[in-house]
């Protein structure tokens, strides 16, 4: 099972990045920009997304779920996240609506921390999928911080300005619900990734969601990282 | 950062990706760019030019891998630290990659991915390659140590963005020179700030090297609660557990290989299982170890030997001669695979009980070993036949050899004593060895009473004597070097016993660069070599 299923969706992702070449193209050849192309792109994006946090979390199940736990310059990684972010296509905003929502970022930390270690793939996924969830929700604004965390850890923040968790997510704190605008996959991906950083000393990574946000009432996700 | 002058090796056995990376880095600037698409060809490429960057697909098929290739090129130092590696991987290849314990690329990069991350990601590592130059260019195949610790250092003080790589860098430096002590301190350092594998596998190494195992025990195996999949760390355990308990360091290396299959793995499992008589276990690891890589590349006559062995053991007779045979299919034929080959099926012969085949291969192998020079595990293999046909007095000869060139080299001890074991002869090889490091020390403490009582000639008469027949014997270069450089002290400068004190001091440098008494003899070279003498590096 573990082999069919880590086949098809290998192949799913190839192919879904093929079509993102396609869309790249396209976007060539009708003269730049396309609000309906960048749309398409930013979910093209989401999909892959999905198909990487699926495979984790059922190989997390299976107790095969392998992290590769190494030194990263958070500068560096949040520098790549960032690139990686706007490539897709994401930061464009959607047709129909306003413009997308701007993204704040505080990384001061970073260049104080330097390095930190965890999965840089796996962390990736996690805060994309944070970020991509905040940019549905904002109005506006987003804002993505990183902070050393007290008593040892760092903490990647993703607030945004929109109506926050509805009460379901916010109390389900250990069962991601499915409620009707998400799966509950990107959630789960989470928590599972956190839980799974681990220090010899016992500490584990932890999500942690709050209506803190902007203006004080939007949402906000925080990945802890011991 | 401008790649138009950099020149690039792209190694992949699949032609289409071949090209694309091949478009996506001239699209970047990376124009002058060789391809190779086997490990062979790569490797020719690589000792006949010089390239400032390889990109290796880590799937090369056959049974190999980019990390295997790595770990071969840095080992034969045919990769220069200078030279940027970047690895690319699908997603099951990275974890192998990211964690791989010894030698891990500079960076890996998955598929699939833009020109613009591989050109970000190309401009990173030229970026640290460059900063970190000053230490590399002392890590080649003759380390500096001095000096690399000072570059370390340097970068270290100065912050600089590399300070991290330098700090890791400076801790395998340190371990390698046996400080234990300030290795410790600067993990524990590290520690302090924050949790990180790397730090947590030095400081157990620290711990062992300090003399204390059983704490670094217990910080390996909580780190591995932690980071289970961080193979360096299962390496530092079975390290240490296969001195004391060779049952746990087989589980040890059962679990690395769960989390990543390489043949140095199986290899090592399958040492373990026939030191502990699990046979079936020791067949499955050396056939996997052979079977896997079908290109010759990675694989040893040991493996051959291993297998064969655990064959042998289990009274698979064709088994066993069948993969004697096979050993001419997949290496080049030499003096040395001859001889293996026939020490292996005299054993086999004898297990059969067909003691004129035996007798045959046998003379056939100590015929090779008189007309070239063998290897350690060659002569060894010599020797466990000539047991097995009932010559004990042969195959002491030459583990005797061995002992005495490899007296300081743990490793080769731990062969010899496995010989006598298989022979089951435990108690006498305990008595051989025992025998050879007191002759040794004999020898030794004779040279230096010699010198004490005004015989200086005498003395080094001896120890040049014992120096030319144990070339690989780095205490005895090194006295002999000494007593050299202090008939130079008392009689005044003879450009001759000046010339014979560097041959031996190079020797020893060559036996062991390790050797603790090196720097001494070295720097008392130095101080009474005149102008014109030739110069010692270590």
């Amino acid at each position: 099972m573990e082999i069919l299923l880590a086949a098809a969706i290998h192949d799913a992702k190839n192919a879904l990045n093929a079509l993102g070449v396609w869309l790249d193209k396209a976007q060539i050849e009708c003269g730049g920009q396309s609000a309906a192309l960048n749309q398409a792109k930013s979910i093209t994006a989401t999909i892959s997304g999905q198909l990487v946090e699926l495979l984790a979390l059922y190989r997390a199940g299976e107790g095969n779920l392998r992290m590769a736990v190494e030194d990263q310059h958070l500068e560096d990684f949040l520098g790549d996240l960032i690139t990686e972010l706007s490539a897709t296509g994401d930061t464009e905003g959607a047709e129909g609506s306003t413009a997308a929502p701007s993204i704040e970022t505080d990384f001061a930390a970073a260049k104080e921390i330097d390095a930190w270690a965890f999965d840089a793939y796996l962390v990736k996924f996690v805060l994309l999928d944070a970020l991509r969830n905040a940019m549905r929700h904002a109005r506006q604004k987003i804002r993505f911080s990183i902070a050393a965390e007290p008593g040892g850890g760092i903490r990647f923040n993703v607030a945004d300005d929109g109506d926050g968790y509805p009460d379901s997510i916010l109390w389900a704190e250990s069962t991601a619900k499915m409620t009707p605008e998400s799966s509950g996959l990107g959630l789960s991906f989470a928590r599972v990734i956190a839980e799974r950083h681990a220090t010899p000393s016992g500490r584990h990574g932890r999500v942690e969601l709050a209506n803190d946000g902007l203006g004080g009432t939007g949402a906000r996700l925080s990945l802890i990282l011991p | 950062m401008d790649l138009r002058e950099k020149i690039g090796l792209l190694i992949d056995d699949m032609p289409s990706m071949r090209t694309t990376v091949r478009m996506q880095l001239a699209s970047i600037g990376l124009e002058k760019c060789d391809q190779a698409s086997t490990v062979k060809e790569a490797i020719d490429k690589l000792t006949a030019k010089h390239y400032d960057l390889i990109v290796c697909d880590y799937n090369l098929g056959k049974g190999t891998d980019g990390q295997q290739f790595l770990e071969l090129v840095r080992r034969k130092h045919i990769l220069p630290m200078t030279t940027a590696f970047l690895m690319i991987t699908g997603e099951t290849g990275y974890q192998q990659v990211s964690t791989a314990a010894e030698y891990s690329p500079d960076d890996y990069l998955l598929k699939p991915f833009t020109a613009d991350t591989l050109g970000t990601r190309l401009g990173r590592i030229f970026e640290r390659k460059e900063a970190l130059e000053p230490v590399y260019k002392h890590l080649g195949a003759k380390i500096d140590y001095t000096k690399a610790l000072a570059a370390c250092d340097e970068l270290i003080a100065k912050k600089s963005r590399y300070q991290l790589e330098a700090l890791r860098i400076k801790g395998d430096l340190l371990l390698a020179k046996g400080r234990a002590t300030d290795a410790l301190a600067l993990y524990e350092g590290v520690l302090q700030e924050r949790a990180t594998p790397w730090a947590e596998v030095g400081k157990a190494n620290a711990l062992i090297a300090y003399g204390n195992p059983d704490e670094a025990r217990g910080l390996l195996e909580q780190a591995l609660v932690a980071y289970p999949n961080y193979l360096a760390a299962y390496d530092a355990l079975a390290d240490l557990l296969v001195k004391t308990d060779k049952f746990a360091a087989q589980q040890v290396v059962d679990q690395a290989l769960h989390v990543a299959s390489t043949t140095q793995r199986q290899r090592e499992l399958g040492a373990l299982a026939l030191a502990n008589k699990d046979f079936e276990r020791a067949e499955g690891a050396f056939k996997i170890a052979v079977d896997r890589d079908r290109t010759g590349f990675f694989k040893s006559h040991d493996d051959y030997a291993g297998l064969t062995r655990s064959y042998v053991e289990q009274d698979k007779i064709q088994d066993a001669l069948a993969a004697v045979k096979d050993m001419s299919t997949h290496f080049q034929r030499t003096p040395e695979l001859a001889a293996r080959q026939a020490a292996l099926e005299s054993q086999v012969y004898v297990r059969a009980g067909d003691e004129k085949n035996a007798k045959a291969a046998l003379v056939k192998a100590q015929a090779a070993q008189k007309s070239a020079k063998l290897d350690i595990n060659t002569m060894l293999e010599i020797a466990q036949a000539c047991f097995a046909n009932g010559e004990p007095d042969e195959a002491k000869k030459i583990i005797q050899d061995v002992a005495e060139n490899y007296q300081e080299d743990e490793r080769v001890l731990d062969s010899i004593r496995t010989v006598f074991e298989v022979a089951g002869l435990e108690d006498e090889g305990a008595l051989l060895l025992d025998d050879t490091k007191k002759r040794m020390i004999r020898l030794n403490n004779e040279a230096v009473a010699l010198a004490k009582s005004g015989e200086l000639d005498k003395a080094i008469m001896m120890l040049v004597e014992a120096a030319d027949r144990l070339p690989n014997n780095a205490q005895v270069a090194i006295n002999a070097g000494q007593a050299l450089l202090a008939r130079v002290q008392s009689i005044g400068v003879d450009m001759t016993q000046i010339a014979q004190a560097h041959r031996y001091i190079t020797q020893a440098i060559k036996a062991n660069p390790l050797h603790p008494k090196l720097d001494a003899v070295v720097a008392f070279y130095r101080k009474l070599a005149p102008p014109g003498a030739r110069s010692l590096e270590i």
